[in-house]
């Protein structure tokens, strides 16, 4: 039997306990304001286009370190991905059409030339690369002439290094992409024997090359595999060995200078831009540039507050759309991007079909807007839409959405799908997307994969598909961690709401993908800061406004000295060294990306970077 | 970490190794067994015991073909604990029945493990206490012995001290040879170049497969083990013979700092070689036949004495037969009191049979020509004690000693020989024709193992040494001037001249003319005139002392005096054997170096024999220590008076400080096989157990001519570039020696040929300036990836990072490489 004291004790105990359990939550509850968008505020800055580092194209006014281009910047997708990556790497840039053109009496000689072969008469023309090679400037072929034109010239293949042309087409097994040029250490792009279908579409490299085998005094980045076993059978007297193999990207040298050459179309999308990067890296002691430093994870059309595809849904997951996206999508989601420590930024689709009367679920926004707010990601604004309803229509509809549940709510980002980007250009003025800072794309290799999109607003592309990952996308992923420091991966949820095949675009294998994909291939680039979308809108910003380094190196300390032009409050750099690794950084910090490759966070205008030798000797005759 | 003090640390290590092995180990197992011996004599016993037990177990093993580091190690400890166990008559099954008693105590946790592990720790302690305490008992009752001791020990490590912690190559090109025969060892592969006395190289493997030590190191810092280990054997020789307490000291302390003898006779002190090794274990072999000699007459003396003494016994009444199971318990109890009352007891006169064969095997598989010397001292030491030797009593008994010591030695090279295994080329040398005397009396042996000597000559600042043989003044004076063989310096006229057959005085007096005339050159680096004066004295000298000794009937000294005497007499015939007409066994150059260390021995029996005649007078011990100390102070006093002390040497390296650097590092930061080093020679064998190895001149000829067509790869992922920018002069001089490297010589023709000349003299900057201006012209093409390791004055090391994957195409142009150099 219980004494009245007991009683009372126990029942005060159990009520302390209760009030302590449930006042976290209530707290939680009240202190939660997901009605308001957090990077706002946070992830602001008054940067804008205006303040963008303009790189010199006149020839007047170039200045010592300019990069000039034989080929088409315009018109040419080699040329504009040139374009842009001097636009990344603040180099000035000078472009013309052939040698004939360049006003040589008028600049000063070029530290570094980049030639599109198709805009060259290497009949005429080789001596004349060849002298200026001599004398200390580098060349980088961005493609090659025909292998006919390369085997009959030896001047050319002198310059270019080339052996011999083995072959005028090899088929290769695959390509081996060496550590050291680009982030992210060695790559065997190869498909074994016995994979398996979905393996086997994962090679979508260009496997078809001319065989030019190079040797003395050259550096070889890439290289294609070939099968040597049945290479040496069906040659009974030719051995191979590796430095046999067909060079797809490689470096020669000529007398004070460097010419390097690709064997292949990759620098006709923005996997050009880390090749370029790399190949700066190559030339000098060390490079130091600036970076954008920022990887976004994006779920687009994230369609969990209607209910227009129940049906589908039922089938696939026996729960409607809502309870799908809550119950087995959301969850999921949460799940992979936080085991790969990502910042998500989900561009939720109140309806995806605006001719239905069905209004989206007002509760389920702010269930999903707290949701995010505990989790730190961050809300957009999708334009894609099933219905044929005019763009200012659906953003009415939206706009008046959003401001019956959550009035104080701002939308930042914008997601912007490949159908609508050219009525999106029309109707980037409308009220509702006042307030959006950065718009989000799909991707497009041909384009910047970050720019300005207009004065206050900027564009940031996927730049990979978080249900698919190819070869060419690995290698795409490498080259833009190298040049940018920059990744996104679009996760689009339109593909689970509408699939077009059933066996294949379910959660289940989607998932699994996805999983595997963000662990696996962004795991060599830790380094780099995970982000949502408005904070890559703000580096992004800042990145162009940098005017580029005066960066100084002083031999006898082992120092290297920043002076960052427009600085506003934060900037970011890679610098990449050969035999040399960071001791410290006064003026900011750093991280390693990969051995003799760091990130520099900068803190303020000037840094200081101190570094020490590789080579250290622990016993020395000296004492 | 300085090179320096990497290598004090290595040489530390080394010889507390070594001395654990050889000294302490056996001197802990047999410590009580010779008890009756003086501590120097029980020291070298110990001392013959481990390097004898040591080599023949790797030979063992070896032939077995099961030698690892486990089989050595146990082949060490299982015997050892057994045969402690036998002498101190451990009760084994108590001593486990204790630990499982032990061991349960802690499992039913009655007993802590810290507990346990605190006893066991307490007593490992206490053992080491009491060791230590006996070391302090001894040093307490020995204090000037203590002190002289150390004294002594700090000499031979500064004369041989300050060349280990400057000089870091090899000064030999023999080493590497040695280096390659002691790495196939650990390969399994004995007598890998042919069959030859492999005593020094099996310790070298045990202490690298044991310890992990590198062998190149051991190679490097192995010299100053072993020539401390022959001065200590000298004076621990001398202290066991000599009567007076301290004479020894003055004797070896003299051997070890004057500058009186010539570098010839200890230059080969700075390199770890198999003669020195060996040579340590000559004057051990002869004191154990002195002592047995002396230990043997007593034994005898008194077993006749016991015999005359036994009294006479009564017939006793025969008792009953007892049945046969009864006979075999009675057997069996007796044998059982018999083990335990008396344990295995060895008489004095059969440890120094021991001795002495553990000391002649070894001089046998340490190198032949220890084992020469061995053999005259015993052939002195024969004639001397011929009174005895040539009795029944101890004839057989030295005899079967002397055929079980060769035996022992020559059985695993015979063994090797029976299956296959051919003679190494010197032994050919050995075992074929001596060498014919020359006309000029010169001498033409070409032993293949003289390399180092030669060498050795050539490296040395030879003209300092008073090696000039012919054109020395001083040496024309006691050459004889009357024509005699052997003498070129007398030899001026040529003209042909009747010649009368010489009288006995007059050859005596050519014998001693040429003698003091070879001495001269080879052992002394001056004249001194006074000192090879007293060399010929102290001979006679001591033969006529001895003849005291003999009266006063005390027949071992005189005769150990005697056996010096003629000893020295040998030496000095064999030293001079070429100009004799008689085969030369060994080069005067090797000769000297006995020659020398046999002097203090000679100095060292005289002045005591002298001390103890002239104070033979008084019975009081403490008055002929005293004089012997003052004799000490006074050798000292002079020699330090009259500027004889030699100056620590630093002699000149096969190779470049910054090379033998660079190889430490290159082993220490990278992992094995990951490497290759492309120098002149010495790194070859050094590095042949962790990276690889590759020629320069071959380096070179693949691109002659063809420049970068060649398809030039090392597959390793970094290779380092030995470059001298001033090359060494390595085997000899030529006549802009010290130039450096430049374009002159690398327009030269690369050399031809194979092997080492490739690298000597002029050869070596050819091929180190077209090595420069290549490595100049590759860094150019891949600045980033060429990286210079280390440069100092004289040598630069270039590292090449490459990828594996896709190997740099070493050939290329470098402006010297068109195959038109010009000609030498």
């Amino acid at each position: 039997m219980l004494s009245r004291r007991q009683f009372f004790t126990i029942s005060l105990i159990m009520l302390v306990l209760f009030f302590l359990f449930q006042v976290t939550s209530v707290l939680k509850e009240q202190w939660n304001q997901y009605d308001k968008n957090e990077y706002a505020q946070t992830a602001y800055t008054k940067l804008s286009a205006g303040d963008l580092y303009r790189i010199n194209r006149s020839a007047k006014t170039i200045s010592e370190s300019y990069v000039l281009l034989i080929g088409d910047a315009q018109e040419d997708a080699l040329g504009k991905m040139v374009k842009l990556w001097c636009e990344y790497a603040k180099r000035d840039l000078l472009c013309c059409q052939s040698l004939e053109e360049v006003p040589w009496e008028e600049i000063p000689t070029p530290k570094l030339i980049l030639l599109d072969s198709n805009y060259l008469d290497f009949a005429g023309e080789t001596e004349q690369l060849a002298k200026l090679a001599e004398k200390g400037t580098d060349l980088i072929f961005c493609n090659l002439p025909d292998v006919n034109t390369i085997a009959e010239n030896k001047a050319l293949r002198e310059l270019l290094g080339i052996f011999s042309v083995r072959k005028a087409e090899v088929q290769l097994l695959g390509i081996d992409l060496f550590e050291g040029f680009l982030l992210g250490g060695r790559a065997i792009y190869q498909v074994e024997e016995d994979a398996g279908e979905e393996e086997k579409k994962q090679q979508d490299l260009d496997l078809t090359v001319p065989w030019y085998e190079v040797r003395s005094g050259t550096k070889t980045y890439m290289l294609g595999l070939i099968d040597k076993e049945a290479y040496e059978a069906k040659n009974e007297k030719m051995k191979l060995e590796n430095e046999n193999f067909p060079s797809i990207i490689w470096r020669n040298s000529v007398g004070d200078g460097h010419v390097f050459a690709v064997n292949g179309n990759y620098m006709e999308d923005v996997t050009a831009l880390g090749i370029l990067s790399g190949m700066v890296y190559e030339l000098e002691e060390y490079t130091v540039y600036p970076v954008i430093n920022a990887q976004s994870f994006v779920v687009a059309n994230y369609a969990g507050l209607s209910s227009e595809s129940d049906d589908t849904m039922q089938q696939l997951y026996s729960r409607s759309q809502k309870a799908a996206f809550q119950d087995i999508f959301w969850p999921s989601l949460t799940s992979i991007s936080s085991r790969s420590q990502d910042r998500p930024t989900v561009f939720l689709a109140p309806k995806l079909d605006y001719d239905t009367q069905e209004a989206p679920d007002g509760k389920q926004l702010v269930f999903y807007l707290k949701m995010f707010r505990e989790g730190k990601i961050e809300n957009g604004l999708s334009l894609y839409c099933t219905s044929q309803t005019p763009l200012t229509k659906k953003l009415e509809a939206d706009e008046a959405f959003y401001k019956e549940n959550v009035p104080d709510y701002t939308i930042r980002a914008l997601y912007v799908d490949r159908d609508n980007e050219k009525e999106y250009g029309r109707i980037k003025q409308a009220r509702a997307l006042e307030s959006v800072r950065t718009v989000y794309m799909g991707y497009d290799g041909t384009d910047a994969p970050a720019y300005y999109r207009e004065k206050e607003v900027t564009k940031q592309r996927a730049t990979q598909d978080g249900f698919v990952h190819t070869f060419s996308d690995n290698l795409r992923l490498r080259s833009l961690e190298t040049a940018l420091g920059y990744s996104s991966i679009m996760v689009d949820m339109n593909r689970l709401v509408m699939p077009e095949d059933i066996q294949e675009d379910v959660w289940e294998k989607c998932s699994e993908r996805l999983a595997s994909y963000t662990v696996t291939y962004w795991k060599p680039f830790q380094a780099f800061d995970k982000t949502t979308l408005s904070e890559g809108d703000q580096r992004i910003r800042r990145f162009f406004a940098i005017s580029g380094t005066g960066s100084q190196y002083e031999k006898k300390d082992n120092r290297i000295t920043l002076k960052i032009d427009s600085f506003d409050g934060q900037a970011f750099f890679i610098l990449r060294t050969h035999n040399k690794s960071v001791s410290g950084v006064k003026g900011g910090s750093f991280r390693e990306i990969e051995k003799h490759a760091y990130l520099i966070t900068a803190d303020q205008k000037d840094v200081t970077i101190t570094l020490e030798n590789d080579i250290s000797l622990f016993y020395t005759d000296k004492g | 970490m300085s090179m320096s003090t990497l290598t004090i640390l290595q040489v530390t290590i080394v010889f507390m190794i070594y001395i654990g092995l050889t000294c302490c180990l056996p001197f802990w197992l047999l410590n009580r067994k010779l008890r009756g011996f003086r501590l120097c004599v029980k020291l070298m016993l110990s001392y013959l015991f481990g390097n004898f037990y040591i080599i023949n177990l790797v030979f063992a093993l070896q032939l077995l073909h099961i030698s690892n580091p486990v089989t050595l190690i146990l082949g060490v400890l299982i015997p050892f604990f057994w045969v402690k166990a036998k002498f101190e008559n451990w009760h084994v099954l108590e001593f486990l029945r204790m630990m499982r008693t032990e061991l349960g105590k802690v499992l039913r946790r009655e007993l802590g493990l810290k507990s346990l592990l605190f006893r066991v720790f307490s007593w490992i302690g206490a053992q080491v206490a009491g060791f230590l305490k006996k070391c302090f008992r001894v040093i307490r009752r020995n204090p000037v012995d203590t002190v002289l001791f150390l004294a002594y020990t700090a000499l031979v490590a500064v004369m041989y001290g300050k060349n280990l912690i400057n000089t870091f190559g090899y000064c030999t090109s023999d080493l590497p040879v040695h280096n390659y025969w002691i790495n196939y060892l650990s390969r399994g592969k004995l007598f890998v170049a042919g069959v030859y006395p492999f005593g020094f190289h099996c310790m070298m493997y045990y202490i690298h497969a044991v310890s992990g030590v590198p062998t190149y190191v051991l190679m490097r810092v192995f010299c100053f083990v072993q020539t401390m280990f022959i001065h200590w054997a000298l004076l621990f020789v001398l202290k066991a013979c000599l009567k007076s307490r301290y004479i020894a000291y003055g004797a070896a302390g003299f051997y070890a700092g004057s500058l009186i003898f010539s570098g010839n006779t200890y230059l080969r002190f700075f390199n770890s070689l198999p003669q020195e090794f060996g040579m340590i274990f000559i004057l051990p072999a002869v004191f154990f036949g002195f002592a047995y000699f002396k230990y043997r007459k007593e034994e005898l003396v008194l077993a006749a004495a016991a015999a005359d003494t036994a009294p006479e016994t009564e017939t006793a009444v025969e008792p009953q037969p007892l049945p046969e199971k009864k006979k075999q318990k009675k057997r069996k109890k007796e044998k059982r009191e018999k083990r335990e009352k008396k344990p295995l007891q060895i008489t004095r006169s059969t440890w120094c049979l021991f001795g002495f064969a553990m000391s002649f095997a070894l001089t046998l598989v340490g190198h032949f020509y220890d084992t020469i010397i061995a053999g005259l001292f015993c052939l002195a030491m024969a004639i001397a004690y011929f009174f005895r030797f040539f009795t029944k009593k101890y004839f057989g008994w030295v005899v079967l000693t002397v055929f079980a010591s060769v035996m022992i030695a020559v059985l695993p090279m015979g063994i090797a020989f029976v299956t296959g295994t051919p003679l190494e080329g010197s032994l050919n040398w050995a075992m074929g024709v001596m060498s014919e005397p020359t006309e000029d009396g010169s001498g033409a042996a070409t032993d293949l193992s003289d390399d180092a000597d030669s060498e050795q000559e050539e490296n040395v600042e030879s003209a300092d040494e008073g090696q000039s043989q012919e054109s020395s003044p001083e040496a024309g004076e006691t050459a004889g001037q009357d024509g005699a063989a052997g003498d070129k310096a007398g030899k001026e006229t040529g003209e042909t001249e009747e010649v009368t057959p010489p009288s006995l005085v007059d050859k005596v007096k050519n014998l001693v003319g040429t003698v003091d005339y070879v001495v001269r050159s080879y052992v002394f680096s001056r004249g001194f005139p006074l000192i090879r004066y007293s060399i010929y004295g102290c001979c006679v000298l001591l033969v006529v002392l001895s003849l005291v000794f003999f009266l006063w009937k005390k027949p071992d000294y005189g005769a150990q005096m005697v056996s010096v005497s003629l000893y020295v007499g040998l030496l000095s015939l064999l030293i001079i054997s070429s100009r004799l007409g008689i085969p030369q066994l060994m080069d005067p150059t090797r000769t000297s170096i006995y020659y020398a260390y046999a002097l203090p021995v000679l100095w060292g029996f005289t002045g005591d024999a002298i001390l103890v005649i002239l104070l033979s007078w008084t019975r009081r011990r403490w008055i002929l220590n005293l004089a012997s100390f003052a004799a000490v102070g006074m050798i000292a006093g002079v020699t330090v008076r009259e500027g004889l002390v030699r100056e620590p040497r630093v002699i000149t390296a096969l190779e470049t400080n910054g090379a033998i650097t660079c190889l430490t590092n290159i082993i220490r930061e990278n992992d094995n096989w990951t490497w290759t080093i492309c120098s002149a020679n010495d790194e070859l064998r050094m590095l042949e157990d962790y990276g690889y190895h590759y020629e320069p001149i071959d380096l070179l000829r693949k691109m002659e001519g063809i420049g970068r067509y060649a398809d030039l790869t090392i597959p390793t992922k970094y290779i380092y570039f030995y470059i001298e920018k001033i090359p060494l002069d390595y085997y000899g001089t030529y006549e802009n020696s010290g130039q450096p490297v430049s374009k002159e010589g690398a327009e030269r023709a690369l050399p031809m040929g194979s092997g080492l000349p490739l690298y000597y003299t002029e050869n070596r900057w050819i091929i180190m300036s077209r090595m420069y201006y290549w490595a100049e012209e590759f860094q150019k093409i891949h600045p980033n990836e060429m990286q210079v390791y280390y440069e100092s004055e004289n040598f630069i090391c270039y590292r090449l990072e490459q990828n594996v994957n896709k190997l740099f195409d070493l050939a290329i142009d470098y402006g010297y490489n068109n195959g038109a150099g010009t000609s030498q």
